[in-house]
């Protein structure tokens, strides 16, 4: 049981990692895009993006369900020419919560290189620093509360999942199984001592990460 | 002279309404995922011959069921995916009369494409990945099917392979929707208009897997609520044998 407990608090962990770490990858070019850039159907994929902040877990847990599955288009070509199947697999866990967690992260980078005076990059361009070196070195600098308080975000967004996981993750224990899920699974078994065990936690990571964005967001405010 | 016939016919069939719903009756039934689609058609046949009963169905794992039952849901009546559930409940004080056995369940093993004419063995056919089983804490087909995996030595051979469904009907999706090549799940299911013809299945003979008892119980508090144990009665009835046969129970 111990043994078991750790294991699930761990995979939960690595998901939230995991998760963190590629959309803050993914985060810095699209934010950048949706700050600086001018394009057709902007509001679109703006919207798109925020898609996962209103709709119900259930309604992506069910469309990756189908486009997993190996009777389907997307999920037999997986199958076909990479022997890959998603569904009940950590990857399959890992790509619904990037998905879910895109809002989280690239909404506070967003709104902290939007807020930046745009004399900043201008003056950064007229030194003769290249795009990149700009993003990086001046503006980047700039927002580190944006930045942690979407990292900070995505990951207690990611460990509070619970309806994508079940839908598509099979419940596999040290695989796919969540702390979220374990609390159900505990409860429905009447085990109400380990089920407190795993919420006690929960509930102090989520208090501790929204407690340091409070914090952060404060200070830099003043 | 106008408006005060409005007004009347307003009045009448407002009164109407609330006198109505004052006899309707309701009952609410907590029911084991696997008798969605037998006990909509009970429920159907009941409502017809009881037209001021309407019959409310909630579905779901038996142990999530006794968990909401424990935690104070208003449901009258639950009927089990086994005995065991009813007794757990019952033990806890939260029943009364007796608990009654309804109908007795077959486990079979269902797939969309995969051969099963090997039967159990057929979990060991290299084009099986996954295999779909509900969660046996919540679900007592997932009980069935884990101990006769466990029984025939195979459940160490494909214990990488298994999915856990959080309930029957979820396990059955898994393997209807194709990402499980193999569900255990209920025969119930496997016979339903939603899946029949989709698919092959297997039943595991009575000699290898008892079929299930599956039983009922009164929740305590349906006292307020006399039509939840005239609803019991029509379950355990004659009236229901057609449907139970229907959809492969027996009694």
């Amino acid at each position: 049981m111990y043994s078991e407990f750790i294991e699930t608090l761990f995979v939960t962990g690595k998901l939230a990692v995991a998760t963190t770490i590629l959309l803050f990858i993914i985060g810095l070019p699209v934010s950048y895009m949706l700050a600086f850039a001018r394009f057709r159907l902007k509001i679109l994929l703006e919207a798109l993006i925020s898609m996962p902040m209103v709709l119900p877990p259930t309604v992506m847990g069910y469309y990756l369900l189908v486009a997993f599955s190996p009777q389907n288009g997307f999920g037999k070509f997986l199958e076909h020419y990479f022997d890959l199947r998603l569904a009940f697999t950590f990857e399959g866990i890992l790509i619904a919560s990037v998905v879910f967690g895109l809002p989280f992260m690239i909404q506070p980078l967003q709104n902290g290189l939007m807020s930046l005076p745009e004399s900043l990059r201008e003056v950064s361009y007229t030194l003769g620093k290249s795009k990149t070196k700009t993003f990086f070195r001046v503006l980047l600098p700039n927002i580190k509360p944006s930045i942690i308080t979407g990292i900070a975000m995505t990951f207690a967004h990611c460990i509070g999942e619970f309806g994508v996981v079940l839908m598509v993750g099979g419940d596999i224990p040290g695989v796919t199984r969540m702390a979220s899920i374990a609390i159900y699974d505990q409860a429905q078994a009447l085990n109400y001592t380990v089920a407190n065990r795993y919420s006690l936690i929960l509930f102090l990571i989520s208090f501790v990460l929204l407690t340091i964005i409070f914090s952060v967001n404060k200070r830099h405010k003043v | 002279m106008k408006t005060s016939f409005i007004k009347k016919s307003l009045i009448l069939s407002v009164a109407l309404t609330v006198f109505s719903f004052m006899s309707a009756q309701k009952v609410r039934v907590a029911a084991a995922a696997n008798l969605h689609y037998a006990l909509e058609q009970i429920k159907k046949q009941y409502e017809h011959e009881h037209p001021n009963t309407t019959v409310e169905i909630t579905y779901g794992a038996s142990g999530t069921l006794i968990q909401q039952i424990l935690n104070g849901a208003p449901y009258d009546f639950f009927m089990a995916a086994d005995k065991d559930f009813p007794l757990k409940l019952q033990a806890k004080g939260a029943t009364t009369g007796p608990i009654r056995t309804y109908a007795f369940g077959r486990l079979v093993m269902w797939s969309s494409e995969t051969d099963l004419s090997k039967g159990l063995n057929s979990v060991l056919l290299p084009t099986v990945k996954r295999i779909a089983i509900a969660n046996p804490t919540g679900a007592p087909y997932g009980e069935a099917a884990d101990a006769v995996l466990k029984k025939y030595g195979l459940y160490d051979k494909v214990a990488n392979k298994i999915v856990w469904g959080e309930n029957i009907s979820q396990t059955a999706q898994f393997a209807f929707s194709g990402n499980a090549e193999i569900g255990f799940i209920a025969l119930s299911l496997a016979l339903a208009p939603q899946m029949k013809g989709k698919g092959k299945y297997y039943v595991i003979p009575a000699t290898m897997s008892a079929p299930i008892e599956q039983s009922c119980v009164l929740v305590k508090g349906w006292e307020r609520n006399g039509e939840a144990a005239r609803f019991m009665q029509y379950i355990l009835s004659a009236k229901c044998n057609a449907i139970w046969e229907e959809y492969g129970y027996t009694k």
